[in-house]
């Protein structure tokens, strides 16, 4: 899962240990600052840093054996978000736009009406479809690269974990009783 | 990188994991804490709580390193995964709208909401279960000393189940809605 010829460079050692480390310590930093209105629970930099450092210790080496789950939703991401881009400029050559249903309201924020077509952007126009479709393509990537095995929750029947005809069966009978139940 | 991994092991030959580390994450947490309420107001006595308490995990730092280290990584793979779809989210600029008629009946757009905010109820909901799947994942229940047959689920059908599930319920109700 390395990629060939870069750890002569950087070392194996950098993806599996320094990466995971710096990974875990920033995250941990960050949400540790983010929380208690932006000034940090406990409000002490320095232990803040001391926990962030501590936790990234005990972290990193159970996070190792899994790195390659990162590199393959990495690859994942940059393939999917190329797709999308492709989507995205032919629907702007074809100046393909969609019609959305908004709820208006007036200054004083009384709902005035409900379901005013306007036209947007496919996305904004289907959101909620849109929505459904990235966490459909996000858990399927989650898995293929592995996630479930590195989080263990795959010690029941392992093959279901590939049964890609499955899942996408289950996603048409889905999108098909999305279908009838959206039919007015 | 040799260097690395000599100081891998050479700081796991010294228990550096199982005692120093779980040590000081004790020390940071309770003083931390303690420092942010200002319980006690004597910052010496803060340390010496925050001391003694630290030195209580040590008899049993390494099965919690283990169970923290297990859920940490989970937390981590999982955070990545939310990450991806968030992503996704941003970079094609999925907002519900919401528009405002002025006194001449003039319709414009107002609030373009994310979907996690509009849902966050929903999203939420999720993410409590998926942390709590994987806490239970890391051998947090084990810990605790509850061993569960019944957790030996088919979680792979159970998630897809579940996502299929979400679909129709947010269907519906947006069906209502209209």
């Amino acid at each position: 899962m390395i990629p060939t010829g870069m750890e002569q460079y950087l070392g194996i050692d950098f993806f599996t240990y320094v990466l995971p480390w710096l990974l875990t310590f920033a995250i941990v930093y960050g949400i540790t600052s983010h929380i208690g209105g932006g000034k940090g629970i406990p409000e002490s930099k320095p232990a803040r840093m001391v926990i962030a450092l501590a936790l990234a210790f005990i972290v990193t080496p159970f996070v190792s054996p899994w790195v390659a789950v990162f590199m393959k939703m990495i690859g994942a991401l940059a393939v999917v978000i190329a797709g999308l881009l492709v989507f995205i400029v032919f629907a702007e050559i074809l100046g393909i736009k969609g019609k959305g249903k908004i709820d208006v309201y007036d200054e004083k924020g009384k709902l005035v009406k409900k379901g005013h077509e306007v036209e947007t952007s496919l996305f904004e126009a289907h959101p909620v479809a849109f929505a459904i479709l990235f966490i459909i393509i996000g858990a399927l990537v989650f898995i293929g690269a592995g996630g479930l095995q590195a989080l263990g929750w795959s010690t029941a029947p392992i093959y279901l974990t590939y049964n890609w005809p499955l899942l996408a069966f289950l996603i048409i009978i889905a999108l098909a009783i999305w279908w009838m139940a959206s039919e007015k | 990188m040799a260097a690395t991994i000599d100081l891998m092991n050479i700081t796991s030959q010294n228990s550096f994991f199982i005692y120093v580390i779980p040590w000081l994450l004790v020390f940071a947490i309770v003083y931390g804490i303690l420092g942010h309420y200002k319980v006690p107001k004597s910052n010496s006595a803060r340390t010496i709580i925050a001391l003694v308490l630290a030195f209580f995990i040590m008899p049993i730092a390494g099965p919690v390193v283990a169970v923290l280290g297990q859920l940490g990584m989970g937390m981590l793979i999982l955070f990545a995964g939310l990450l991806f779809i968030m992503i996704l989210f941003e970079i094609t600029g999925i907002r519900h709208l919401k528009g405002t008629v002025d006194q001449e009946g003039k319709v414009s757009i107002s609030k373009k909401e994310k979907t996690t905010e509009k849902y966050y109820k929903s999203f939420g909901v999720a993410i409590a279960i998926l942390v709590i799947m994987v806490f239970i994942g890391a051998g947090g229940l084990a810990y605790f000393g509850y061993s569960a047959p019944w957790i030996q689920i088919n979680y792979p059908l159970v998630f897809f189940v579940g996502i299929i599930v979400l679909i129709i319920w947010w269907m519906v109700k947006e069906g209502e809605s209209k």
